[in-house]
């Protein structure tokens, strides 16, 4: 191997292959010398090494108007120019993205902030339309205590319930009846207050009362009534009256 | 030429980078056209191969292995067939006696040399001229060893070790340079 390394280093294949004036064959044989013997590395190295110094010991000063003139047919405008637009381009890549971003942040913003407004309105019209029924409902009632036919009808409780106390408008010509529950004595939990109307002998409910915050109360209309009864009775109300149970009562 | 700035430059040429083109002329364009002026002995023809070897050089930037050879080494090559083949177009080739003066060395461009290589210069006067004739042959003259030989009349294996032997000294006188530089600073 020794022998061969040396008889490699005495021919002038390093030589021809610095000058690159060897075959393309001469070529690879002395690349694999250089790349597997240091010592034929190291030579060749040397070997470039001394042809710089030998050249620099020749070099002259180039005309001044050269290096322009070198430079000018030098095509770096397209190296330039694809630097140039690709860094355009990546600069559009990243604003366009944020934007993309942007937008889309805004456009969800936007979609939520509609759709909160289109349900508050949402939400003020059914208020509005609660009120006005409510105002209109109140109107009625106002209407109807105010009307000259109506008649107000003071129910007080007996013996049995002395706390009760309710208020009965009738208007026959209207044929409307609103009561007003103002207090009712705490019962048990399986009994209830019920209301009865007299209608030509027979006892009709009018319904299960109950405590309502000065609220008038609709009730159903009864032509012909006597009277109207108020009775304790089990809870969920009776068909008929339970005997002996009225707490209070108002014939007309 | 500095390892670091080799290196900067090589990358840049890796990077097709049009700046590698301006960093190889403010370092090795005096070199290079002193390469090209010692083969063509003409200095319309010597800028002419200069401009064409860097046309040459930044087209080939990709195709540069650094694996293969030192930088100086690959723009030497560029611009040493590049001058050969302007001399052989110009067709002054083939009125031209080959000439191996000695004098060459030291005559061109003596007053135009840069002063660091004034240095090196004076240096190459300690290699024996049987040595600098080969090697000017085969570098600057763009002969083969068998045309140095019949040129030089000299056996081809004595232009053979003598190219190797002058390169060997070459070597020994610039690490001497570089040691007195040292040595001085």
């Amino acid at each position: 191997m020794k022998e061969n390394i040396t008889t490699f280093l005495a021919s002038d294949a390093l030589e021809k292959y610095m000058l690159g004036t060897c075959t393309e064959a001469e070529a690879k044989q002395t690349e694999h010398y250089i790349d597997t013997y240091p010592e034929v590395r190291d030579h060749y190295n040397s070997m470039q090494e001394s042809l710089e110094s030998f050249a620099q010991m020749h070099a002259m000063e180039a005309p001044a108007d050269l290096r322009e003139k070198v430079l000018s047919d030098i095509p770096v405008i397209k190296v330039v120019k694809k630097t140039y637009w690709m860094q355009i381009a990546v600069a559009a890549s990243v604003i366009f993205a944020a934007l993309s971003v942007f937008f889309f942040v805004k456009q969800n913003n936007l979609l939520q902030e509609n759709n909160t407004i289109s349900q508050e309105m949402r939400d003020l019209k059914l208020s509005i339309e609660q009120n006005n029924s409510q105002i209109s409902s109140l109107q009625n009632e106002l209407n109807m205590l105010n009307n000259p036919d109506t008649r107000k009808y003071v129910l007080n409780g007996n013996e049995k319930a002395r706390e009760l106390q309710t208020v009965a408008y009738i208007n026959t010509k209207e044929r409307l009846s609103l009561i007003n529950v103002l207090d009712l004595p705490d019962l048990p939990e399986e009994k209830c207050y019920q209301m009865w109307a007299n209608v030509d002998g027979e006892m009709v409910s009018l319904g299960i009362l109950e405590i309502n915050n000065n609220k008038l109360l609709n009730l159903p209309y009864k032509e012909n009534a006597l009277s109207y009864n108020i009775t304790i009775e089990p809870k969920g109300g009776n068909k008929k009256p339970t005997e002996g149970s009225t707490v209070a009562n108002i014939a007309f | 030429m500095s390892t670091f700035l080799e290196a900067h430059i090589v990358q840049l040429l890796g990077e097709e980078d049009e700046r590698a083109v301006g960093l190889i002329y403010d370092n090795y364009a005096d070199t290079l056209y002193g390469v090209a002026y010692k083969i063509t002995k003409d200095d319309a023809l010597a800028q002419d191969a200069l401009q064409e070897s860097f046309v040459k050089i930044w087209k080939k930037a990709a195709s540069y292995d650094a694996k293969k050879a030192k930088l100086f080494t690959w723009l030497f090559r560029i611009t040493r067939n590049t001058a050969i083949d302007k001399l052989r177009s110009a067709n002054l080739r083939d009125d031209r006696e080959i000439q191996i003066d000695i004098s060459d060395v030291y005559n061109l461009g003596t007053t135009s040399l840069k002063p660091e290589h004034l240095d090196v210069k004076d240096h190459i006067g300690n290699l024996d001229e049987k040595y600098q004739e080969v090697l000017n042959a085969l570098f600057f003259e763009g002969m083969t060893h068998q045309e140095a030989s019949e040129a030089l009349d000299v056996p081809l294996g004595t232009v053979k070790s003598r190219l190797k032997i002058g390169l060997r000294e070459l070597r020994k006188v610039f690490n001497c340079f570089v040691l007195l530089i040292i040595l001085v600073l």
